[in-house]
């Protein structure tokens, strides 16, 4: 067993008197797919708020890759390789499908002022486009290079944001319910796309309610209800577990 | 002590001013540049309710308020409601647009010079340490009652609650079966009223001129964002903490600054407290 | 008749300089989303370091060094970066509407100042007597052709660099984290950074243009740099097409023609007094129907950034 990749220590977070998160351990192992599942409100969104430095832990620490990242600015801890989405699928609704790619890959020299005003861009637009160009005839998306992401389906909006975080040469890559919403075909592509990305070495950590998806995928599920870490396990163990069968009978995901 | 008396009053029509502007901020989304200019009006029309038609000055107060807050609701559904989809951006330029059009009909029609308000309430009465006129005192007993009369209305009658549950939450009022058009106008006309209200209270005690509602509004903005965009009573605490600021600075340094003062509060508040002081649930930034 | 054409003159060159100061708010709030309410604050202080530093007739201040005018223009934008800078920091730490507040609440400190520092900007007085550019060179009425010119150069020139800003990477990460801040951090960006950078480079150009402001009018009081500059630059800028590359410059020329053609009777005594109101009026109702019936302005964004991927194929 390798040093896991990001571990998770005691992590707490209040609101107001409310424990969003309550004293959580977890440890993910580099090259795996690990999925966080629960109910609505078990804390899942705030863990990975609290991870991604979006939110700050009232108790408990973060580490990714060996450094300590607790208190961390979100900024700070993607530049560690570290990429999260979002629940929601909004992205840079006013960019194109090819310029929210390009965020997502251009370094901070290129994107910088001083770039803007005086040493110009070229060089470093050209390998980025390159990347660029590829994942999306990957995705077939080229044809579509030049829409606006508003003017895009939901189903596809989805799929430019994981482009883009892959643009982003992530080490580890957090999913926000990167399932909701999609057609079951889609899921499938969903799917390929997340396993192709875990055996090009990029770690997997997923949040979802569609149990099907994630068991189809993850190596290792971790059940959360109100906060708490409830049950851990392969896919096999997690759905047997008699605990986590009580928590979600009665409740649709 | 008698800048204490002054710092009460100027509080006290501040607090007026800002609380109708809070609510159209809270209840219709976006920030009303043009509620200076309803002021403005509400200075104007008692002013020509009592110099030209002779009226007694608490009936045109009232007049004047009545008329204010009628226009407001015309205002609202001809310029406001069409815009409403747009967003609140379009929604702020649009006020800003209206202001500049209501600034330049009221210059137009009761001319650029500046005017007082004709009445007898400039008498002086000596209470132990302090002076005060006739005046300041029926504005902070005016001010005083009007708050009261609105909170009662707010939380005792079937439109007052109505009104603070869009305030708080407008798409689930709306799902409640709450008659969200009926709660708008409703909220216009109180907003614009209670401007119209303080336009007449600056006239008692000042003097009545086109510029009032620039300066105005932006004391306004100063106590609405101090107090925390969500909260009535906030509002009314921040109106009340900047007036007092305001006069009790012209102790120690020039009145001029008056403005300065009330600013420099504001962005003492926020660097402290960047939600407002008393900020209530109201609205989540995206 | 020559009246009228001078009058004409003046009237282009104003559109000018508004199309400038719409175009450097369509940095900062159209391409990055800050919402300034107070640029002429910031435009105050390049224009009142601008004179106070170079102006040689008036003796009765505290700080006259009569420095040569390329020193002056560059003293102001200076100043107002800082100022910029100064504002920039705690305001950015309130989100959205406040920053709009904040900004207005600077610039009203900023004109109170000018008012109550006597000593140092001669207080509502302010200056009236000082030479400008080349003005020993073209005289007379000659002069304003040759300040409509420079003003229409400057413009072309500010321009040029705004479509060199709104092309690059830089240009499209501020495009970017101004409709989605979260999703930029979660990439890497420092988002913050990229915002002071831009208010403070916004600050610099106001104030290195405010000496045009300054030779147009011909005085520097604090009654010129009240909010309605702001107001019209943002009615100049939301009417032209705000985040577009034509639109501030557009919006600009539309709206000061408009506005200043009420002014065209002028000379008719004891309507003055209307014909200044109706300026408001048309001001009011043009931004109302813009607002009304095509909020993105004339000049739209998605236009100006069409097929942004061809550029870099070429």
């Amino acid at each position: 067993m390798s040093a896991p990749i990001l571990e998770v220590r005691g992590v707490t977070k209040l609101f107001g008197g409310v424990a969003a998160v309550d004293g959580v351990d977890m440890a993910i192992e580099p090259g795996s797919i690990t999925a966080v599942i629960g109910p609505n409100g078990a804390g899942k969104t705030s863990l990975f708020n609290v991870v991604t430095g979006f939110e700050e832990p009232t108790d408990g620490t973060i580490e990714f890759q060996g450094d300590e990242v607790t208190g961390s600015q979100p900024w700070q801890i993607a530049q560690k390789g570290l990429v999260r989405s979002f629940q929601t699928p909004t992205g840079f609704p006013a960019l194109s499908v090819w310029e929210n790619l390009m965020v997502g890959g251009s370094d901070a020299g290129s994107e910088s002022l001083w770039a803007a005003l005086i040493t110009g861009w070229r060089g470093a637009e050209a390998a980025t486009n390159q990347r660029a160009r590829r994942l999306l005839e990957d995705l077939d998306l080229w044809e579509m290079r030049d829409t606006l992401l508003a003017d895009l389906s939901p189903g596809d909006i989805k799929l430019v944001d994981f482009a883009r975080q892959l643009m982003a040469e992530p080490v580890m890559l957090l999913l926000d319910e990167p399932a909701s919403g999609v057609d079951p075909r889609s899921i499938q592509r969903l799917s390929g796309l997340i396993r192709q990305v875990r055996d090009e070495g990029v770690t997997v950590l997923v949040i979802d309610h569609n149990i099907g998806f994630v068991v189809g995928i993850a190596d290792r599920i971790h059940v959360m209800s109100l906060g708490k870490v409830i049950s851990s396990g392969t896919p096999d163990q997690v759905v047997k577990d008699p605990t986590v069968i009580e928590i979600y009978l009665g409740r649709s995901a | 002590m008698q800048n204490i008396i002054f710092g009460l009053v100027t509080g006290s029509i501040l607090a007026i001013a800002t609380v109708g502007f809070s609510m159209i901020r809270q209840t219709e989304g976006f920030i009303n540049i043009a509620h200076g200019q309803l002021l403005t009006l509400g200075a104007f029309l008692g002013y020509f309710f009592v110099a030209t038609v002779e009226m007694n000055v608490f009936l045109a107060g009232l007049a004047a308020m009545v008329l204010v807050g009628l226009i407001g609701v015309l205002l609202a559904i001809v310029v406001f409601r069409p815009v409403a989809k747009s967003g609140p951006l379009a929604q702020l330029f649009t006020s800003i647009g209206l202001a500049y059009l209501l600034f330049g009909l009221i210059r137009v029609i009761f001319g650029a010079n500046v005017t007082f308000f004709p009445t007898g309430f400039g008498s002086r009465l000596d209470l132990g340490p302090v002076n005060v006129t006739v005046g300041e005192i029926l504005i902070v007993v005016v001010a005083a009652v009007v708050v009261g009369l609105l909170a009662l209305f707010l939380t005792q009658t079937r439109l007052g609650t109505w009104i603070r549950a869009t305030a708080s939450n407008p798409e689930l009022a709306r799902l409640r079966g709450i008659p969200v058009n009926r709660v708008s106008y409703a909220v216009w006309f109180v907003a614009s009223a209670l401007a119209g209200l303080a336009g007449v209270m600056v006239g008692l005690i000042g003097n009545v001129h086109s510029e009032l509602g620039w300066t105005q509004i932006l004391i306004i903005l100063a106590a609405a964002v101090l107090g925390g965009l969500g909260s009535i009573y906030g509002v009314l605490a921040a109106g009340l903490l900047l007036g007092l600021a305001m006069d009790l600075s012209a102790l120690i340094i020039p009145t001029s600054y008056r403005t300065v003062v009330a600013f420099g509060v504001l962005i003492l508040g926020l660097l402290l407290r960047p939600q407002g002081l008393f900020a209530a649930k109201g609205r989540r930034e995206a | 008749m020559s009246g009228m054409i001078l009058f004409l003159v003046g009237v282009v060159t104003l559109a000018g300089i508004y199309a400038i100061l719409a175009m450097i708010l369509n940095l900062e709030a159209g391409w990055a989303g800050m919402w300034d309410l107070g640029l002429a604050g910031l435009v105050a202080v390049g224009g009142y370091v601008f004179i106070i530093t170079t102006q040689t007739t008036h003796e009765d201040v505290v700080f006259a060094p009569g420095w040569p005018m390329w020193a002056g223009v560059i003293a102001g934008s200076l100043a107002s970066g800082i100022a910029a800078l100064i504002i920039g920091i705690p305001s950015l730490r309130v989100r959205g509407e406040y920053f709009l507040i904040t900004t207005l609440a600077f610039a009203e400190v900023i004109r109170q100042l000018s008012i109550n520092l006597g000593t140092i900007t001669r207080g509502t007085v302010g200056f009236n007597q000082f030479s400008r550019p080349f003005e020993g060179v073209v005289s007379g009425s000659a002069y304003r052709w040759f300040l409509l010119a420079m003003v229409w150069v400057i413009v072309l020139l500010v321009y040029l660099l705004m479509r060199r800003l709104g092309h690059s990477p830089y240009g499209r990460l501020l495009r970017g984290f101004r409709d989605n801040d979260p999703v930029a951090r979660s990439l890497g960006k420092h988002t913050n950074r990229q915002r002071i950078q831009t208010f403070v480079l916004a600050g610099l150009m106001y104030g290195a243009v405010a000496p045009l402001y300054v030779w147009f009018i011909r005085t520097v009081t604090p009654s010129l740099f009240t909010a309605e500059v702001t107001f019209v630059t943002w009615t100049a800028l939301v009417i032209g097409g705000i985040a577009s590359f034509r639109g501030p410059v557009i919006g600009a020329a539309i709206l000061l023609i408009v506005t200043e053609a009420a002014a065209l009777a002028q000379g008719l005594g004891e309507m003055a007094v209307v014909l200044a109101s109706v300026r408001f009026i048309v001001l009011g109702l043009v931004l109302i129907l813009v607002m009304r019936f095509r909020p993105e302005g004339l000049a739209k964004e998605r236009d100006a950034f069409a097929r942004a991927s061809r550029r870099v194929e070429a």
